[in-house]
């Protein structure tokens, strides 16, 4: 693969290219009456209707879909541009160019978004080569802050486990909780947790055959822990895996060989799967029902950026090449995203990347929202600390498409800025009657209204697939109440931000609602209050009702927001620190006692603390009691027989099945290794969990349960707070204090 | 100059049409004999004078005054010209009283500039009164001269309700009228009292402009001279129409009675003025007039005429003056005419002067007159206005004229910032009302009891409201009494509210592009003609050398410059060809070439083509689907549903105009940015008597579309709209076209259409190759 600098094209087609943009954009700023832009909105939406319905959503469809939604938010931009901005009074102009830049900010991430989603691509696994000679030796890097040793184990038993030439594949854990600085430190207690943490990760490491390695000083976190270890290893190629995601067996089969075609590749980037839910999708209970957050990243805009050769480094599931590692002195620590920083130095060397869309580990997402939040502030600090420092369009050496593609990544994360104006504009107009958006009802109906309708059709159209509309908009609400504050104080002070590891494994023992739930009481009640103040103004003042009426629709919606929110913050409890996934394989259950019996079961879901298993018919009475059933069977994907004693801890009845819920004895390493193989070595059982989803249920269907979810989970507070009333009892939370620390520091 | 001088308000105008109307009837016929003149001058031609507080009494359509109320009156302004010798003057007075006022407490009497000249008691049984009221000499004075007529009215001894509905009174304004009788005084005239002897309180002016050559051998200076002339008449009447003549001043023999009543005062008693029944311009250079001054006064007046050279001296009949514009060549007179244009007020207090000089600076469309520039701010007191206060139910007036050519199409909007304060202690439901050109527009909830005052209280006025020319911002308070009833004394004093001159307007930024032609915004502004307001931009082609042509154009010229309230003296006539001017063509039918109709939307050879209206009738609901989407993608389509259409009977034949005037707008075939209109008749004297009337406001005032055709006898102008339109000004690229595709909505879809499709097909050949060039190895999914 050669280095891309520009399109390779015909002059010809580039000058036509050139001319036919610039009419297509002197065409949408084109001021025609509202009556011919309301025809040209229903025949556009008309179209786009015919077009998502009938055709292949790739290829020529594709861009023409997007060339006409394009040509839609170009038109609104320059009406919003030229007709809707006026100097009312100084509060309302303000206001009014506020909203018009978080609007612009919209549009600017619209365009990027329609770059860098013009032809997603995926690509066939790897070829390996057959001489093993020929293959490079491979460092699996696992670097570890504060995680569990049972976590690391698993982790590092997986990362044992990849099929792969042994004397080729080497397996480190890097421990920066046990380093020299940690050991030493002057809190007595934390040096002996430290030290003790040390020994006991250095015990596991030999046990398992893992090397294990530590430094003196935690210096740039993350980055600086694999740095560290990059001169103590050797292999041409690093495996980078954080602590909890174990990867599938399959993983170097899959992905080696794209660097035994490509000289000049530096990375291939994998999805990162999660086993477990986020803490919105399991408070709102759609877990498994809607598509994960984070596949639309890694399943819809990552085969984008992959066709721009764009593809960059997600901290983990990745593998690298040493030798552009060493062009760039290892892993670029400047900003708290060292893994987008490092892909973006290498991309301006002129290093290639790709990503293959398969799912080759399988890994743990935060529990609580708290957690989440840590994690997801310090992407967008990351980000937007990396668009300060680091800005793709000053970088030299990246190509066009490149700076677009990281310029769309890197001001996503501006996100909150907009979404705090959007949440605060409906209330200026109703409460203070700023004259915000100067826009009569018409216009706003053959203007604003299908703007709205394509842009809803244009992410359902690239993304229905990948993610919920209505629910992503539930993640950017509650994400930009705590991400504003940080990305201000980035924006301010650029090299502030510190690294926040994300907890993992945390167990819930019973439900609470969230200490950050705060914001979301106080924007309740201003909406609420919004929304009454709205209605009256309604009738006092008749000449102002249709924009009244838009404004208290606005303001409904973002209520609707908030309290599906609120639903979002009510963290339910989980006392599974392995979370169980779906899995369909037969095994068979076999007593070792007097009344030895062999039976076929299914195998419904499966962690590595248990399963569950249906069986047709009953097990007896008192196998609760019993300690000699083991489940046995083969391996099918290691094709390795498997043998490993289980205990049966529920059972009940489904019909004419008999389901049981077993747990798994762990006797030693070897029925670990196996349990963990048996749970994590699968990658076409991820693949079809990850894409095994209901598409988007559309506007009316998603604003409904957004609805029903906001109207049930208000209901739940009110009684959580009336019974709190009568207990003198608030419920409040007093799990990981660490993370509330870190919260308040950065959050409203 | 006032605003009210530069042009007439559109409700003035609509007054005055209907004044016209009225002026028609045969009532009672002037007349003028070598002792005096008669005249009947109807109520109804008086009334239209800008009382904008007493609208609300005015029935322009049926000619009444209602005066209701227990108190009640009515004011207007009777004009005495100058040059009036009156000896009668009698006010003839047609009203009807209710029959339920009382006798003795019920009155109306006439007040002439304060003094009271006449009082009626009203008598139940006799309700209809008729009344001649001779009006003492000794209130009247020149000028506009205060009428008034004011009522008392009621209907109980006690205490009653002063708007009771049975307390009216209603006077005819056509059967009321003026008598006057009067002679043309014999005052010695200056060039200073010019204004005087163009009198616009005289009615149905006329003067004949003299040339002491045949009309035959007229060339393009005389008809720019007379053009000048023309206007310089018209600028003085101001909105009055004048009725223009021609002549050929030849000389005469002298007689010895002659003799003696030559005088210096008095040189051009050579010139034969028989049958002059009115004043006269003589333009001529100083050869050509020599021969017509007194053999005597020659030599005196060859030294005299040492310049441009303009003069005022009585005719033989000295009821008449004759001005004299000439110089010792024709550039002089060329100078000499414009100076008498233009220099309206600046003249000597003596007969004659020499122009030594006329440096007219450079006249800029946007800063002459005080038309409103979009963007900037002007004050209220810029354009006139002063700081007023006014009681109860009251209104004011900001007048301003807008450029004629705005593209008012896009959104945006007049802005407005008031000054102003209200009184307290009336009722809640007290507004400001505000009306642009008569459409209501904006209310002002004025709220407080207890009175306010607002400092830049904004508000905004849609600009699609905006007219071409004059308009007229009219804010009209309405301030109900807190107290009112039977008995009760009604507090009216309280209820005041000032408008300052510290308020301001400002017109949004807009193109300056319209779509010609379009008679509507020619008769209001004079557009494109008056584009540049020297003329420079006009030209008039006269076709056929006659009296008639020449005649009309010199009245259109006339019109237009006091459309442009001032003189066009750089527009060109000819009777040849003009180049890259919006022209004029006016001839009679054959005098005009074919090649003058190119474009023209009516064809005038020997045969007609001719689209002739013959009936107006509603377009039929659509019936079908296809018809539905024809009519929605072409939403001008004349055969929309629902539209009142004319049926036009499409007709060639052999045959002529007859005494039917034809006025035709269409683009210039050789310069694409110009208009033409075509102004002819079937004889020179019919095109006349149809320009005559074409000028008068009844029908200038209503011109709208682009073709108009009327007789001189017609009552109302007969226009139509016929497919001759194209675009001129200056705007945007992005403007134009958006205008075009506002209109041509199926091309504008299928452009777009083919547009997205190509730009669509050429991204995907662009990524085709990228990806072959770059990205082999991979294949495009469905995420």
């Amino acid at each position: 693969m050669k280095p891309v600098s520009s399109f390779d094209s015909g002059a010809a087609d580039w000058l036509l290219l050139l001319l036919l943009l610039a009419f297509f954009f002197f065409a949408s700023c084109l001021p025609i009456d509202n009556h011919i832009q309301a025809l040209l909105s229903i025949a556009v939406i008309s179209i786009l209707v015919l077009v998502s319905r009938c055709l292949p959503k790739k290829g020529l469809p594709r861009i023409f879909f997007i060339t006409i939604c394009t040509f839609m938010v170009l038109r609104y931009f320059h009406w919003r541009l030229f007709f809707t901005l006026s100097f009312d009074n100084f509060p309302s102009f303000v206001c009014s160019l506020l909203l018009f830049g978080a609007e612009l900010y919209g549009i600017m991430t619209f365009l990027l978004s329609v770059f860098v989603n013009l032809r997603p691509v995926g690509r066939a696994p790897a070829r390996m080569p057959l001489d093993s000679d020929k293959l490079p030796t491979v460092d699996v890097l696992v670097p570890s802050y504060d995680e569990d040793e049972d976590l690391l184990a698993i982790t590092l038993l997986g990362a044992l486990s990849i099929r792969y030439p042994a004397e080729k594949l080497n397996v480190y854990l890097l421990d920066d909780g046990g380093t020299v600085a940690k050991r030493n430190q002057t809190d007595p207690i934390k040096a002996r947790l430290a030290l003790k943490r040390h020994l006991s990760l250095q015990e596991l490491c030999l046990r398992l055959g893992v090397n294990y390695l530590t430094r003196e000083e935690n210096i740039q976190a993350k980055a600086g822990n694999m740095n560290a270890a990059l001169p103590r290893t050797h292999g041409e190629l690093i495996l980078i895996l954080d602590a909890d995601h174990v990867p599938t067996v399959d993983f170097l089969e899959k992905t080696v060989g794209y660097f035994l075609d490509d000289e000049r590749l530096f990375l291939v980037q994998t999805p990162h799967f999660f086993v477990n839910p986020d803490p919105i999708e399991k408070n709102l209970g759609l877990f498994q029902s809607m598509p994960s957050e984070n596949l639309m990243f890694y399943g819809a805009i990552h085969p984008g950026l992959d066709f721009w050769n764009a593809s960059f480094f997600c901290g983990s599931a990745a593998l690298l090449r040493r030798a552009a590692l060493a062009e760039t002195n290892g892993f670029s620590g400047k900003s708290i995203t060292e893994d987008a920083e490092t892909a973006l130095s290498l991309h301006a060397r002129g290093w290639n990347s790709c990503y293959l869309r398969y799912p080759l580990i399988s890994g743990l997402q935060p529990e609580t929202f708290s957690s989440f939040m840590v994690q997801r502030m310090r992407w967008a600090q990351g980000m937007v600390q990396l668009f300060i420092l680091n800005s793709p369009l000053r970088l030299k050496g990246l190509t066009i498409p490149q700076r677009l593609c990281y310029l769309s990544n890197m001001s996503f994360w501006f996100f909150p800025i907009a979404r705090i104006i959007f949440a605060l504009t409906p209330l200026a107009f109703l409460l203070f009657g700023l004259h915000i958006y100067n826009a009569t009802i018409l216009e706003i109906g053959v203007y604003a209204v299908p703007y709205l309708i394509v842009l809803l059709m244009f992410s359902d159209y690239l993304f229905g697939r990948v993610r919920w509309n209505f629910i992503s908009q539930v993640y950017e609400v509650m994400q930009s109440m705590y991400s504003f504050r940080a990305v201000i104080e980035v924006m301010r002070n650029p090299r502030s931000p510190s690294f926040g590891v994300t907890p993992k494994s945390e167990k819930l023992g019973e439900d609470f609602i969230s200490p950050l739930v705060k914001p979301f009481y106080w924007m309740i009640a201003a909406t609420t209050f919004s929304l009454l103040v709205g209605v009256w103004r309604f009738f006092d003042v008749p000449m102002e009702r249709p924009l009244i009426a838009v404004a208290l629709f606005w303001a409904f919606f973002n209520f609707i927001l908030y309290a599906a929110s609120l639903g979002a913050m009510l963290e339910r409890r989980q006392r599974r620190t392995n979370p169980r996934l779906p899995a369909d394989f037969k095994t068979t259950i076999q007593s070792g006692g007097s009344d030895d019996f062999a039976l076929e079961v299914h195998v419904k879901d499966i962690s590595v603390g248990g399963a569950s298993i249906i069986s047709p018919i009953s097990l007896g009475q008192n196998v609760r009691e019993r300690s000699d059933l083991f489940i046995i069977g083969t391996n099918a994907v290691l094709g390795k027989p498997y043998r490993l004693g289980v205990q049966v801890r529920n059972s009940w009845q489904h019909g004419r099945d008999h389901i049981y819920g077993i747990s798994f004895n762990r006797e030693n390493l070897e029925q670990f290794r196996d349990i963990v193989l048996l749970v994590h070595c699968d990658s076409q059982r991820w693949e079809k969990v990850m894409t095994n989803c209901a598409p988007d249920p559309g506007f009316v269907r998603g604003m409904a349960f957004l609805a029903k979810s906001g109207i049930v989970h208000i209901g739940k507070y009110m009684m959580i707070f009336m019974a709190g009333m009568l207990l003198r009892h608030v419920p409040q939370v007093n799990r990981v204090p660490k993370i509330r620390k870190f919260i308040k520091s950065v959050s409203l | 100059m006032g605003i009210s001088k530069l042009k007439v308000p559109p409700f003035f105008l609509v007054v005055l049409a209907v004044l016209v109307t009225v002026w028609s009837l045969p009532l009672k016929s002037a007349s003028a004999d070598s002792q005096g003149v008669q005249e009947v001058l109807p109520l109804a031609k008086l009334v239209a004078i800008d009382e904008i507080d007493q609208e609300d009494q005015i029935n322009l359509k049926e000619n009444q005054i209602n005066l209701m109320t227990a108190a009640n009156s009515f004011k207007f302004a009777l004009p005495i010209s100058k040059r009036m010798d009156l000896t009668k003057l009698i006010l003839h007075l047609d009203f009807i009283h209710s029959i339920s006022l009382l006798k003795n407490r019920s009155q109306v009497w006439v007040v002439v500039n304060g003094i009271v000249v006449s009082q009626i008691g009203f008598d139940p049984s006799n309700p209809h009164v008729i009344a001649d009221i001779p009006i003492p000499f000794d209130t009247i004075r020149e000028g506009y001269n205060k009428v008034e007529f004011k009522v008392a009215q009621h209907y109980s001894e006690e205490c009653e309700d002063p708007a009771a509905p049975e307390l009216w009174t209603q006077v005819n304004t056509i059967k009321s009228y003026f008598y006057l009788e009067y002679q043309y005084r014999q005052s010695r005239f200056t060039l200073a009292s010019l204004d005087d002897v163009f009198d616009r309180k005289l009615n149905d002016y006329t003067v004949t402009v003299m040339r002491p050559k045949t009309v035959e051998r007229y060339d393009d200076t005389d008809l720019l001279w007379g053009a000048l002339a023309a206007q310089g008449v018209s600028l003085r009447l101001e909105y009055k129409s004048v009725t223009l003549k021609m002549a050929t001043a030849v000389a005469r023999t002298i007689s010895g009675s002659d003799e003696q009543l030559t005088t210096s005062d008095n040189p051009l008693l050579a010139l034969d003025q028989t049958g002059l029944q009115n004043d006269a311009i003589l333009i001529g250079t100083r050869d050509e007039l020599l021969p017509l001054v007194h053999p005597r006064l020659r030599g005196a007046m060859a030294e005299e005429i040492s310049g441009p050279f303009l003069a005022l001296y009585p005719a033989s009949d000295p009821r008449f003056q004759i001005v004299v514009i000439s110089g010792a060549d024709p550039s002089e007179v060329g100078l000499a005419a414009q100076a008498f244009a233009f220099a309206r007020s600046a003249f000597p207090d003596s007969p004659s002067m020499v122009v030594k000089e006329l440096n007219v600076p450079p006249i800029d469309r946007g800063t002459f007159p005080m038309i409103l520039q979009p963007g900037v701010v002007y004050p209220f007191k810029d354009l006139g206005f002063r700081s007023t206060t006014k009681v109860s139910h009251k209104r004011m007036e900001l007048k301003f004229i807008a450029p004629p050519d705005l593209l008012t199409r896009k959104k945006a909007d007049v802005t407005i910032k008031l000054d102003f304060a209200y009184g307290a202690a009336f009722r809640e439901d007290s507004v400001l009302n505000i009306y642009l050109n008569g459409t209501f527009e904006k209310a002002i909830y004025l709220d407080n009891k207890l009175g306010a005052r607002f400092h830049d209280y904004e508000f905004y006025i849609p600009a699609s409201s905006i007219l071409p020319g004059l308009n007229v911002l009219r804010f009209e308070s309405v301030l109900p009494p807190l107290v009112t009833g039977k008995c009760t004394a009604v507090q009216h004093g309280n209820a005041m509210i000032t408008i300052r001159e510290s308020s301001s307007i400002e017109l949004p930024l807009l193109d300056r592009y319209v779509k010609l032609p379009d008679f509507s915004r020619f008769h209001r502004t004079g557009y494109p003609f008056t584009n540049s307001a020297d003329g420079a931009e006009m030209g008039i082609v006269v076709r056929g050398q006659n009296s008639g042509s020449i005649l009309a154009a010199w009245q259109i010229l006339a019109k237009l410059s006091q459309v442009n309230a001032m003189p066009l003296y750089k527009a060109a006539l000819s009777f040849r060809a003009i180049e890259d001017r919006h022209l004029f063509i006016i001839g009679d039918r054959q005098s005009i070439y074919s090649d003058d109709m190119r474009n023209s939307p009516v064809q005038l050879g020997e045969t007609f083509q001719f689209d002739y209206p013959i009936d107006k009738r509603s377009q039929e609901g659509a019936s079908t689907i296809f018809n539905r989407v024809k009519v929605f993608f072409d939403p001008l389509r004349p055969d929309r549903p629902g539209t009142m259409n004319s049926v036009y009977a499409k007709m060639k034949f052999t045959s002529s105009l007859d005494r039917d005037t034809l006025l035709a707008g269409y683009q210039s075939a050789e310069y694409r940015d110009r208009l033409v209109m075509l102004l002819t008749s079937e004889k020179p004297d019919s095109l006349l008597a149809g320009v005559r009337r074409l000028v008068e406001p009844d029908f200038w005032d209503v011109m709208e579309d682009n073709l108009a055709i009327w007789n001189e006898d017609d009552f109302s102008l007969k226009t139509y709209r016929a497919e001759a339109e194209f675009f001129v000004g200056k705007t945007s690229l992005r403007n134009s076209l958006g205008y075009y595709y506002s209109v041509h909505r199926a091309q504008f879809l299928v452009i777009m259409s083919i547009l997205v499709v190509l730009l669509a097909w050429l991204i995907h050949r662009l990524l085709n190759r990228y990806k072959n060039n770059r990205r082999q190895g991979v294949s495009e999914i469905e995420p």
